[in-house]
């Protein structure tokens, strides 16, 4: 670490000195008086008060009642320490933008709003702290307190490089009024792929712009790798070098996917969804879709004005169950001057009293927090589906991505080849996967520079 | 019938045509704008209905008042006027006497100079913005507006220069150069003769700068990091959540952010389109 | 027309003249140099040496000379990427530059009301770019968007506009005509500012509607025209906002433009090395561009008032 951060410091002055070039003087001489600074967010260099920075996501009043009261009661309860949060109105990629730019230039926060997306290319790099050793150290907190596959989403190789705060569980949702009106059973803990092409075909009716489809959403990579995991399959082999979608058992399920897709069957066009603007979960409201894979979020079909549910994965009997969690959650920059300071408020926005916040003052998909999770299911009766347990259940067999190198990259790669693969053009899977499989393995073992 | 009449009648004619056409051009160019009204007064299942509704029923005009309390809008509006109107004042002073040099007075290495100024803007900030922040942040400014707003007070950007450039050079030398014979200065000539002509351009670069700095955010998003120091553009985007965003409540924001535009652009027009009609100054 | 410029009178004067010329010069320029040496001179020189590093923002920076500038020029994604925006620029700038100057010369009519109609047109570019572009991926919806509805209306049949590879670059280019505004406007003014004398002139010559649009609109509007030339290159070869929010780059990498491609190397793969190398490519080839359209505009654009004799 101490490495890392000596280095950071000469490259940073590097840029400082190539960056200012030759004019600041003169121009200190001509700077006008800021409008509305207070030069804050620069941040004390003072020793006992302790100033930790926390880059964290939001732009609506919503995202800042789901922080500024918590900083209000942890400094209440720390007196030394004030957190100074900065604010990005963005996704995981603009998080990380910033977070970036902010290191370069020699000002990374010490703490920060982090998502799965974008997890794995920075533990790669090394830039969260590893806060295993202050769990170690802690009674009052335990890896166990949180749902398993949510707490395991923020390791990467053995490190602990932050705590879920949102977590999600890929379920299937249904419109049950669907089922009903065409006869098909529901499905049931035990259900099979054969039960849910069974369902899925007999809803898919229709014509043109009114037509209804059985079935959505598959061609997403998220949930194709889903249904190959189930099978034994995987994106990489088990040392992460290889690219194993275009083999067997991974390859059948991806053909039998683009099956599904052909003219008259019971997929969506992808090119329906690809074309954005309206989403599967719009689709699924307006009655068009009779079930799909989602995480576990509802607030997209939640304006549904019939009955609905979620249920588990189908599963064949030599299956193995699984499913796909991903989070977001807070991680601790390594090259944070604090470590102490910043690990109290990570291990304070990873505590009851965080969560129970969250779910009361803003709403929380499913909170890692295994004790605040469960008393959800109550709390929330009422705008969670009847079956919610299953969501917390596919925490206990599902499972994060298999992050390795530059797993962004993966995505970019895998998903268009199968909107290919699913799309207009139809493309053939094997001869599709084989050609991305060489780039997708240079992005697996990639080694950062050194 | 007198021919005078014929023609009359022709002309009634064209008229009409031309307004067929001027409706037509109308219609079509406005549709996104009025999806953007419309969808901005739908609730948020209409917004996805399928087919689309085009008439909003019932009328959700309480959407503005959400999109108010959601994003506190009426903060960012002062922030951002606060930037307009001094980035505004110093693109047009500074781009001006630079495309004034550019336009009108030689010395070694004009053209090598201008374009470089034209290069400031080929190459993509994507790069820059690691090395540009930490020019700011040395200079202690993150978090103020000052990287907004004093770049331009040190020649306004090349879009700016370039245009100012393009305008003073329709403009016959022959002022210059009877004004010089008068023993007027250069900076004389620029002020008393050239901007004086050059009214329509700087009334179509007030209304582009303002405009350009009204719905700016990659830069604000940067360099602003106190929601108290926010703009418009960048509220824009509190209505984007992790998982859902509020298309509706967006749009009427977005709707409200153009009004004051339009009503600009629509008052400001008469500036930019009285053109300088110089065949009497040059005799020909 | 030029010709008779430069008066006699001068000729004795002209040591002294120039050399005042000269300093004016610099100090009219001032502004622009200070600012140019302070902001963006260093940024710039910075990212020039980090593309000859391998440079992943958090590690160390490793000199390394012309290698990416090699891998660059073995990436066929970078090929790619150029060929997208080049599609985007080449195809793209000269159709919206044309629609621009016919919106030009249309909403310089002489009718009753025209500043409403010129209101109307310049109103599309005014919407914040993020909601111009999610009503776009609403309008280029296959099944129940706008685009398709028009062509049903037509008795054509509808496209998949931003989900067929083919489609999904013209259609780019199509949107962006609602964007002709900020052009239509400097044209405008241009038209605005050439002298009616001149028309009338023409007029009694016996020249035509087209005629007079040849010899004199056309003529008198090349600085405008030459501008929009310039700024459209400069800002299409440096389109990215559009693929950033509606197509991700797809379907099948068609509008994988180079900024796109770019931003993902920097930001999220973060080989902030590779994009300086693929920022300065861009930047040679928009330079080259510029430098060979104020070449070519010797011969091409006229000026009131030009020096260069």
């Amino acid at each position: 670490m101490e490495g890392r951060t000596r280095v950071n410091g000469s490259r940073r002055d590097f840029l400082r000195l190539s960056a200012i070039g030759v004019g600041a003087g003169a121009l200190a001489a001509c700077m006008p008086v800021a409008p509305g600074a207070d030069g804050g967010a620069a941040g004390g260099a003072s020793a006992e008060p302790t100033a930790i920075s926390f880059l964290t996501q939001g732009g609506g009043e919503v995202s800042f009642l789901r922080y500024e009261p918590l900083i209000e009661e942890f400094q209440a309860a720390n007196p030394t320490i004030t957190i100074d949060p900065i604010w990005e109105p963005g996704g995981a990629i603009e998080i990380q933008t910033k977070l970036l730019t902010l290191i370069a230039a020699g000002d990374g926060p010490d703490s920060y709003w982090a998502h799965s997306y974008t997890n794995s290319g920075q533990a790669v790099r090394n830039i969260q702290l590893d806060v295993n050793p202050f769990i170690d150290a802690d009674d009052d907190i335990s890896g166990d307190d949180f749902l398993l596959a949510a707490y395991k989403d923020f390791q990467y190789e053995g490190r602990q490089i932050g705590f879920p705060r949102e977590t999600t569980s890929t379920i299937i949702i249904y419109n049950a009024e669907l089922f009903d009106a065409v006869g098909a059973a529901r499905p049931t803990s035990g259900w099979t792929w054969t039960d849910f092409y069974e369902a899925a075909a007999a809803i898919t009716q229709g014509e043109g712009a009114e037509r209804v489809f059985g079935t959505a959403d598959w061609h997403r990579n998220r949930n194709t790798w889903v249904k190959m995991w189930q099978k034994g399959g995987d994106v990489l082999s088990e040392d992460r070098t290889k690219f194993t979608m275009n083999q067997d058992p991974g390859l059948s399920q991806v053909v039998e996917i683009q099956d599904w897709h052909q003219d008259g069957g019971i997929h969506l066009p992808a090119t329906v969804t690809e074309a954005g603007g309206f989403s599967t979960g719009d689709l699924f409201t307006t009655g068009r879709i009779g079930m799909f894979p989602q995480f576990s979020v509802f607030s997209n079909v939640m304006s549904s004005e019939f009955e609905w549910d979620i249920a588990h994965f189908p599963v064949d009997p030599d299956d193995i169950q699984t499913t796909r969690v991903a989070s977001a959650g807070h991680s601790l920059y390594g090259g944070t001057s604090n470590p102490d300071a910043a690990w109290q408020w990570m291990k304070f926005l990873g505590g009851e009293n965080a969560f129970r916040h969250w779910v009361e003052a803003t709403g929380l998909n499913v909170p890692s927090l295994r004790v605040v999770a469960e008393s959800l299911l109550e709390t929330m009766a009422d705008v969670l589906p009847p079956n919610a347990q299953i969501m917390l259940d596919a925490f206990e067999y599902g499972r994060p991505e298999p992050v390795a190198g530059d797993w962004i990259g993966v995505h970019r790669e895998v998903q268009p080849a199968l909107n290919s693969i699913y799309g207009l053009e139809k493309a053939d899977p094997k001869a599709m996967l084989d050609s991305i499989a060489g780039r997708v393995e240079e992005l697996a073992v990639y080694v950062p520079g050194v | 019938m007198p021919a005078m009449s014929t023609r009359a009648v022709l002309e009634l004619v064209w008229a009409g045509i031309w307004y067929i056409v001027l409706c037509f051009l109308a219609v079509v160019l406005a549709l996104p704008l009025f999806w953007l009204v419309t969808t901005s007064l739908k609730t948020g299942g209409q917004t996805f209905l399928m087919p689309p509704k085009w008439i909003p029923d019932p009328f959700v005009w309480s959407n503005y008042s959400d999109a108010f309390r959601a994003v506190a809008f009426h903060e960012y509006f002062w922030n951002t006027i606060r930037i307009v109107f001094f980035a505004t004042t110093g693109a047009l002073l500074t781009a001006s006497l630079a495309a004034f040099a550019f336009a009108r007075l030689r010395f070694p290495l004009r053209g090598p100079l201008f374009i470089m100024v034209l290069s400031t803007i080929m190459l993509p900030s994507i790069v820059t913005l690691i090395p540009t922040f930490i020019v700011f942040r040395t200079l202690g400014w993150i978090d103020t507006f000052l990287p907004l707003i004093v770049p331009l007070w040190f020649g306004g950007g090349a879009f700016n220069i370039f245009l100012f450039r393009q305008f003073f050079m329709t403009i016959p030398l022959e002022l210059d150069e009877a004004a010089r014979i008068d023993g007027a200065s250069n900076f004389r000539i620029y002020w008393g003769i050239i901007l004086p002509l050059s009214k329509p351009v700087i009334a179509t670069i007030a209304v582009f700068a303002f405009i350009h700095n009204w719905n700016d955010f990659f830069e604000p998003l940067i360099y602003l990091q106190s929601p108290e120091n926010w703009t418009m553009a960048i509220g824009l985007r509190g209505f984007r959540d992790l998982y859902s965003t509020q298309w509706n409540l967006m749009m009427a924001a977005s709707t409200a952010m153009i009004m004051p535009l339009l009503v600009l652009f629509f008052f400001a027009q008469r500036y930019f389109v009285s053109g300088i009609q110089m065949s009497g100054l040059t005799g020909r | 027309m030029a010709s008779e410029r430069v008066p006699g009178t001068r000729r004795r004067k002209k040591r002294n003249l120039l050399w005042s010329e000269a300093r004016d010069g610099y100090l009219f320029i001032l502004p622009w140099a200070l600012g140019f040496i302070i902001f963006t001179a260093g940024p710039m020189l910075a990212s020039l040496y980090i593309s000859f590093t391998r440079w992943e923002i958090v590690t160390p920076s490793v000199w390394v000379g012309a290698a990416q500038y090699v891998k660059l020029y073995n990436d066929d994604r970078f090929w790619l990427s150029l060929y997208n925006t080049s599609y985007y620029v080449f195809i793209g700038v000269p159709l919206h530059l044309l629609m621009a100057l016919l919106a030009a010369l249309v909403v310089n009519l002489n009718l009753r009301g025209i500043h409403l109609f010129r209101t109307a047109y310049y109103v599309p570019s005014l919407t914040p770019v993020v909601a111009n572009s999610i009503l776009w991926v609403w309008i280029f919806h296959p099944t129940w968007g706008l685009a398709n509805a028009f062509l049903s209306w037509l008795g054509l049949e509808g496209l998949y506009w931003l989900q067929d590879p083919k489609l999904a670059k013209p259609a780019l280019i199509v949107m962006s005509f609602w964007s002709i505004g900020g052009q239509m406007v400097i044209l405008l003014a241009g038209l605005k500012g050439i002298p009616t004398a001149l028309y009338e002139a023409a007029s009694i010559d016996g020249a035509n509607w087209w005629g007079r649009f040849w010899r004199i609109t056309l003529p008198l509007l090349t600085p405008a025209l030459f501008f929009n030339l310039i700024i459209a290159i400069i800002g299409a070869f440096q389109v990215f906002t559009q693929a950033f929010i509606m197509t991700d780059g797809g379907p099948n990498y068609s509008t994988l433009f180079y900024l796109l491609y770019l931003f993902r190397n920097a930001f999220e793969n973060f080989r902030m090395g590779y994009a300086s190398a693929m920022a300065w490519a861009l930047f040679v080839i928009i330079l080259v561009f510029t430098m060979v359209q104020f070449k070519l505009s010797d011969r091409w654009v006229f000026y009131e008032g030009d020096l260069r004799q």
